[in-house]
């Protein structure tokens, strides 16, 4: 539950983040203007390519109209050719009737004038010339495989006999000679015919294959562009597309060129855009199409996925620019926020380098300012907590209690009863040694040598109030006897020692050691009473306040003291074990009383 | 905030950069027009003759098929010249993907070709034993000791003639061997005086007896190099010309025009023989109903040349493997396995079309000796291969047509003037001209 609340919260706090945020705005900015740019440009250039494409794609078929109909031109000079041909006429009508030298040269002739009017792309035509009595010219080195009658009787033959004026372009699937016997062909047919009586005496048949046409239309084709060559039974003679030649015409773009008479227009046929242009072609009596698939063309001039792709690797590269750029500007940002952090658990010390864009370095610079400014507040307030502190300690420190001041004179009383001089002098003497030194001497800190004097007048006064069963030993290492130490630190321990640790009179020993090591006064206080458990040593300590002191210093408020004047480093430590006594610890640097200072009165 | 707005023109810049590269990669790309190809693995072959090649072709196609089910074969009838206009023009372009796999090529062509795109056609000397070709053939088809193509139809000329019309006229098939040209014209003038039917065809625009007579006598338009135009001083020619003037003239040569009336006049009757290469029997034969009408006997000698053999060539063809074309090396394999190597095909050929089989030793086939009953159970085979080794070797050159041509125009002021020195003089001259490299 815990962690995944954890969890939830990280999250929010990233969806949160500056960063993420930008990059966002940022993706969406891209897309939406790669999605709009990327659609205008397309929708622009579709339709200014349609429009550019449609229009070369015209020249190129009004190109293809003219070669049909300088086509149409050529086969016309062949026809009239032959009819204006004297050797034909003779050849066709009364060859017979020559001897055969005669006819030789009568053939021969024919040959010439037919080579002259060839252009010269068509000198191997098919050229099958028939003449009412039966008499053939076939220009190949081939055989007719068809019939006469079978020529008679076919629909190109009978055209020309219709309207033995024009050249007729019929389709068929076969025709009249070895060679384009299986295979789809266009023949022309024309009459011959006298100018005068019109009586027909032959008829010219030129046979020309989809392969021979090809070269007229060819360079229009592509996969996306066709041409069509529609007779006028609506029957396709020719196209790009063989599967379509022969059959009759009926698509929608067909119909629909048919009821305009615009001669290119666009429309749709399933979904695909067509341009379709169209021409009449008078001469061949057929209409010629050019039909472009918009669409297919289009596919060809767009690579989708190269544009995706590209779009995509830039994207993604504009994306990566952005986040490190905000990555390099946020980062003060987010270290400003961790150092904040920081510093609300009381570490001060949080200054932020001031550096990156001018938003972000007057912000650091102003937190500095700030944290200065804390910093020296929090500084006087502690330092007026200390001094208030320090003078209420040493109040205390110069305060002896009544109590011990009135059992102190009444055991010197029993001394005076009991007519012991001496011993009331030396303890008047130590008494008043020791109210001098806490009370008149209002130095704070005095040298070890005076405190232990202290200790000793102390002690003594105790041992004529409680007997002498306890007894003090001193070892102080010469190199400390000018230390100095805070007045009176040393009293509350002993004192304790006398009252707990040797209960009901138990008789033993407390020795105090105290030397300088390493610039640290080590100050030892070991007795061999009873000891207590280590963890109730805190305890104890506590306890230690509500009772009768010398002073208004008690173990309790020694550490404080210490704390107040030396820092957190140095202080006491108390090892206790029952049965086995206690060992106080009193830690401190080592000041030695400077020469000619003095701190008595 | 300045940042801010740098970073922003920087967007609209990588945006309108991203949109330029698009519409410029719009623009790079190109149309591809799709030329028509033929089908994967389909051999085009472009050969002439519905009777002899292409049934030849289709027959070799049907094999291998069987043999190689993933080869398909077309066989495409085209005109002899267009085949050969057609192949120069594609390859000239360099359009090879429209070129056929395999083309026929008269022998007269060949070196032509060759000499114009001696790169352009496969090589087969190393693919195949040309030893088993007869000599003349062999010589064909190599240019610069290298072999292209396979010889096909040896192309020996010979004299088909209706038994039947020269009995009427009271001749028997024994007067019709070791004929001279004198005999033949006598023999002919008679036969159209009693029958009104000519000997046979003569066509203004094609001079293939003029070629047969030459080569009987050993010589040709060009000289062995192939290249000094021989006419003015050609012996033989001048003796072809004054039999072909004589023939025509005696009305022993009927004038047709165009190749499809020279086929039509000898099936349909209209001529009494036919003077040509071997591959017209299956012309002949077209018309199953004047089978054993006809009869085979070696070509009039001319008889004032002392060259002079009964034995000559006109037309034969073979098969070439283009080198570009779109399955160029299946075509290679499928020519030189069927063509080359086959002699079961090749048997079966001489029975179905009346090849005469361009090799050393027919005799190895099984049908070498069959007689034929279209010919009155003549053994046409051996006979025909037994004038091929006779038959003198020439070089054609590469402007056969081309001096034809000149020889056909210039024939004609003959038939005016007279004077067949003179002619032969001006052919001279323009040959040179037309010969010229």
């Amino acid at each position: 539950m815990e962690t995944q609340r954890v969890k939830e919260d990280r999250k929010r706090e990233w969806w949160n983040s500056f960063s993420v945020k930008i990059l966002g705005m940022v993706l969406s900015g891209i897309l939406l203007i790669a999605i709009t740019v990327s659609c205008m440009v397309l929708g622009m250039s579709k339709n200014v390519f349609t429009e550019t494409y449609g229009r070369s794609q015209e020249k190129v078929f009004l190109q293809v109209e003219e070669e049909w109909n300088a086509f149409h031109e050529n086969l016309q000079n062949i026809t009239n050719a032959i009819d204006s041909s004297w050797a034909f006429r003779l050849y066709l009508t009364e060859g017979d009737r020559f001897d055969n030298v005669r006819t030789f040269q009568n053939i021969y002739q024919m040959e010439k004038d037919l080579e002259q009017s060839k252009a010269s792309d068509l000198e191997r035509l098919n050229i099958l010339v028939m003449g009412i009595g039966g008499k053939h010219y076939l220009s190949r080195t081939e055989t007719i495989t068809a019939t006469d009658q079978e020529i008679w009787n076919s629909r190109p033959v009978l055209l020309a006999v219709q309207e033995p004026e024009v050249l007729h372009y019929t389709y068929s699937h076969g025709a009249y000679t070895a060679t384009g016997r299986d295979t789809d062909v266009i023949i022309v047919s024309k009459a011959l015919y006298y100018h005068e009586s019109k009586e027909i005496y032959g008829v010219v048949l030129i046979t020309l294959t989809m392969d021979e046409l090809k070269r007229y239309y060819d360079y229009f084709i592509t996969d996306n562009t066709n041409m069509y060559l529609v007779d006028e039974e609506n029957r396709i003679i020719c196209s790009g597309d063989a599967s379509k030649i022969g059959t009759i015409a009926d698509s929608a773009w067909y119909i629909r060129a048919g009821e305009t008479d615009r001669e290119l227009f666009r429309m749709r046929e399933n979904g695909v855009s067509l341009t379709v242009m169209q021409r009449e072609l008078q001469y061949l009596g057929c209409r010629l199409y050019g039909v472009i698939d918009n669409d297919m063309a289009l596919g060809r001039l767009y690579n989708m996925p190269l544009l995706i792709l590209l779009c995509a690797a830039l994207g993604a590269m504009i994306l990566l620019l952005c986040l490190i750029y905000t990555r390099k500007t946020l980062r003060p940002l987010s270290e400003l926020v961790q150092r904040m952090g920081r510093l609300r658990q009381g570490d001060f010390d949080q200054y932020m380098p001031v550096e990156g864009t001018t938003e972000v370095q007057e912000l650091a610079s102003t937190y500095n300012y700030m944290l200065d400014d804390l910093q020296s507040y929090i500084n006087e307030l502690l330092e007026t907590q200390k001094a208030r502190r320090r003078s209420e300690i040493k109040a205390l420190q110069m305060q002896i209690n009544p109590h011990y001041i009135y059992n102190t004179l009444a055991s010197i009383k029993w001394l005076v009863y009991q007519n012991d001089r001496d011993r009331t002098v030396q303890t008047i003497d130590a008494f008043i040694s020791l109210l001098r030194n806490t009370i008149s001497n209002t130095d704070e800190f005095i040298t070890i040598d005076q405190e232990v004097q202290n200790l000793e007048n102390y002690i003594l006064i105790n041992h004529t109030r409680y007997g002498d069963a306890v007894q003090v030993e001193f070892y102080v290492s010469q190199n400390c006897r000018d230390c100095l130490l805070p007045k009176m630190i040393l009293q509350p321990f002993v004192e304790n020692a006398f009252f707990h640790a040797f209960p009901s009179g138990r008789s033993g020993s407390i020795e105090i050691y105290m030397k300088q090591r390493e610039g640290e006064l080590e100050i030892r206080i070991v007795d061999d009473g009873i000891g207590m458990e280590q963890n109730r040593v805190e305890e104890a300590v506590k306890q230690a306040g509500n009772r009768e002191h010398f002073s208004g210093i008690g173990i309790h408020n020694v550490q404080e003291r210490l704390e107040l004047l030396y820092g957190k480093q140095y202080g006491v430590s108390i090892n206790s074990s029952p049965k086995e006594g206690t060992e106080v610890l009193i830690r401190l640097p080592a000041n030695h009383k400077e020469e000619g200072e003095d701190h008595e009165e | 905030m300045k940042n801010s707005k740098n970073r922003f023109s920087r967007k609209i810049a990588a945006v309108f950069l991203a949109g330029l590269l698009l519409t410029g990669t719009g623009c790079g790309r190109q149309t591809v027009t799709g030329s028509e190809n033929y089908q994967e693995n389909e051999i085009i072959i472009w050969t002439w003759d519905e009777t002899f090649n292409v049934k030849a072709a289709k027959m070799a196609a049907e094999i291998y098929e069987e043999e190689h089910p993933e080869v398909s074969i077309q066989v495409i009838t085209k005109e002899r010249e267009e085949i050969q206009t057609d192949v120069k023009n594609l390859l000239s372009a360099e359009l090879y993907d429209n070129l056929p796999d395999i083309i026929m090529l008269e022998d007269y062509d060949v070196q032509e070709m060759l000499a114009q795109f001696d790169d352009e056609f496969v090589d087969l000397t190393d693919r195949l034993n040309y030893d088993k070709f007869v000599d003349y053939k062999r010589k064909l088809c190599s240019r610069g000791g290298r072999m292209y193509g396979i010889p096909f139809d040896s192309g020996t000329a010979a004299l088909f003639y209706r038994i039947d019309l020269l009995e009427q006229a009271g001749y028997t098939e024994a007067d019709m061997q070791d004929l001279t040209w004198e005999r033949y014209v006598e023999i002919g003038e008679d036969v159209y005086r009693k029958t009104g039917i000519p000997m046979l065809t003569l066509d203004p625009t094609d001079f293939p007896l003029v070629r047969v007579i030459m080569q009987s006598c050993g010589s040709w338009y060009v000289r062995e190099d192939g290249v000094t135009v021989d006419i003015a001083d050609n012996e033989a020619l001048y003796q072809a010309m004054e039999i072909y003037r004589q023939l025509l003239e005696s009305n022993v040569g009927r004038s047709v025009n165009g190749w499809n009336e020279f086929i039509s006049a000898f099936q349909q009757g209209e001529v009494a023989s036919v003077i040509s290469g071997g591959w017209i029997i299956s012309s002949i034969k077209a018309r199953p109903e004047q089978k054993g009408l006809w009869r085979i006997a070696p070509i009039p000698v001319v008889t004032e040349n002392d060259n002079a053999v009964a034995a000559s060539n006109v037309g034969g063809s073979g098969w070439y493997v283009l080198k570009n074309s779109a399955h160029s090396e299946a075509a290679a394999q499928f020519a030189v396995s069927m063509f080359g190597e086959n002699d079961a095909l090749l048997d079966q050929l001489i029975n179905r079309i009346g090849i005469v089989p361009a090799v050393k030793e027919p005799s190895v086939l099984t049908n070498y000796d069959t007689p034929d009953p279209f010919f009155g159970g003549q053994q046409v085979t051996r006979l025909l291969t037994g004038l091929e080794t006779r038959i003198p070797v020439v070089n054609y050159g590469s402007k056969t047509y081309e001096i034809e041509d000149i020889l056909e125009t210039e024939f004609q002021n003959v038939l005016v003037d007279d004077d067949l020195e003179t002619c032969l003089h001006r052919v001279q001259e323009k040959a040179e001209a037309v010969a010229r490299e």
